[in-house]
């Protein structure tokens, strides 16, 4: 899901920069109210957690492996803003450093990933959360959802760039990401029921 | 893939990371304002990227594999292609893909993390998110390597064959390292702490932009200009 520079045209890479300028200055604003100066090293290591976590690969359906993206277990340890801008810095790293992801087309990837799968989805599950009384089913649907929300609006950007015809891309984005997000809501249900068995105090939520 | 090329000692690596972040970005918008039917502009910049590789001398392998994470997007492409996309579209979007990956690749290998983290930080990127990025460099491979630790221990003790059933016991592999993490960043702060951290996060400034960062600058960017004006 880690766009490519190339594949973006120029007024959809405008637009997903601008964007992703605009709430990640926001979620910037909002985490450096919220927390302290202590809680900066945890932030820069937990940056390093998703990474590190997204190499535990599992295995999805006849042999291919998938693994977690982390989007909405990071708004669950540090909170919404905090969690977008983790997310940010994950994706920064792994453009920069391991060309995973464009340089031009971070902007996109931050708005899919960061802004849609961790944000957006971490208030899609405080609402959930209020009406259906279980933890457990929110937390599972709002990161199938990250995967899945993430991934379709990859797919419109990609169409929209006018590399690929839309119905195609849709439809393929959201089959591949409807299997990946279950792995993900699966891990993500585990991750958060542990921590919060071992150590309540660590999970928001 | 936590494989980083050892910056070798050439003068590549001794200019200001912000002229190489230029010279990236000047290339890759080079490479989308070409129209579909410039292939010779293609086959030019193709060869001056090739010329920027012999010099920086990064080893052939290495940056092949960096290629890897643009495959799903060529097989989304023939995807297209199969339901009626158009053959021009998906080669164009294919060699600018490998073009602007190809200069990226080229921009981790000849500058070294810190030295870009430098040139972020002068080019006023956000204070929070620059020291996140250090911080996260920082202990991006000690995580890593507890990572696929606790993986392989975890696959060594269950010889069966892995199904989705285990993404749950993964999720508790995830929550142990975040336990590990945590622990981690008290005792960093902790440490910070003890070395008279108040808040502040000092740098030190080493790199500088010299007339030969300009030099470099403009002539890559006026042969930039040159490639795609006359081979329109």
């Amino acid at each position: 899901m880690h766009i490519p520079d190339g594949f973006l045209s120029t007024p959809v890479l405008v637009a997903t920069n601008a964007a992703a300028l605009v709430t990640v200055g926001f979620a910037i604003k909002k985490a450096s109210e919220e927390l302290d100066e202590s809680q900066i090293p945890l932030m820069g290591v937990t940056a390093a957690f998703i990474f590190a976590a997204q190499m535990l690969n599992f295995p999805i359906v006849g042999g291919t492996s998938g693994h977690v993206l982390g989007g909405l277990l990071a708004a669950l340890l540090l909170g919404p803003n905090a969690g977008m801008v983790v997310m940010t810095v994950v994706l920064i790293v792994q453009s920069l450093l391991f060309n995973d992801g464009g340089i031009l087309a971070l902007g996109a990837n931050i708005f899919n990933m960061a802004f849609i799968g961790s944000w957006c989805c971490y208030w899609v599950y405080r609402w959930l959360a209020k009406i259906s009384k279980s933890e457990t089913v929110s937390v599972a649907i709002s990161a199938w959802l990250s995967v899945v929300l993430g991934a379709v609006i990859c797919a419109l950007e990609l169409a929209l760039s006018g590399a690929v015809p839309l119905v195609v891309v849709v439809a393929s984005m959201a089959a591949i990401h409807a299997l990946i997000g279950i792995g993900e809501a699966l891990v993500t249900v585990a991750a958060f029921a542990f921590l919060k068995r071992t150590k309540p105090e660590l999970v928001r939520g | 893939m936590l494989d980083l090329l050892q910056p070798s000692q050439i003068w590549l690596t001794k200019l200001d990371s912000r002229t190489k972040l230029l010279m990236f970005l000047a290339y890759a918008f080079a490479v989308l304002s070409t129209k579909p039917q410039m292939h010779i502009a293609w086959i030019a910049l193709a060869v001056l990227l090739a010329m920027m590789f012999f010099v920086a001398r990064i080893p052939i392998g290495w940056a092949l594999r960096r290629f890897i994470p643009i495959l799903p997007f060529v097989g989304l492409g023939a995807i297209g292609l199969l339901f009626g996309g158009s053959r021009e579209t998906f080669i164009q979007v294919t060699v600018k893909m490998l073009l602007c990956v190809g200069a990226a690749i080229w921009l981790s290998a000849t500058t070294p993390f810190n030295q870009l983290l430098e040139g972020l930080r002068k080019l006023k990127v956000p204070t929070l998110l620059t020291i996140m990025l250090s911080f996260m460099f920082r202990y991006l491979f000690v995580l890593a390597e507890e990572s696929i630790r606790m993986s392989r221990a975890y696959q060594s003790r269950c010889p069966r064959k892995q199904t989705l059933k285990d993404a749950a016991n993964i999720g508790k592999l995830a929550g142990a390292l975040m336990l590990r993490t945590y622990g981690r960043a008290e005792r960093i702060y902790l440490a910070m702490l003890s070395r008279g951290f108040d808040g502040e996060f000092r740098t030190i400034s080493v790199q500088r932009m010299t007339s030969a960062d300009f030099a470099l600058l403009i002539a890559f960017i006026v042969s930039l200009v040159l490639i795609v004006i006359s081979l329109r």
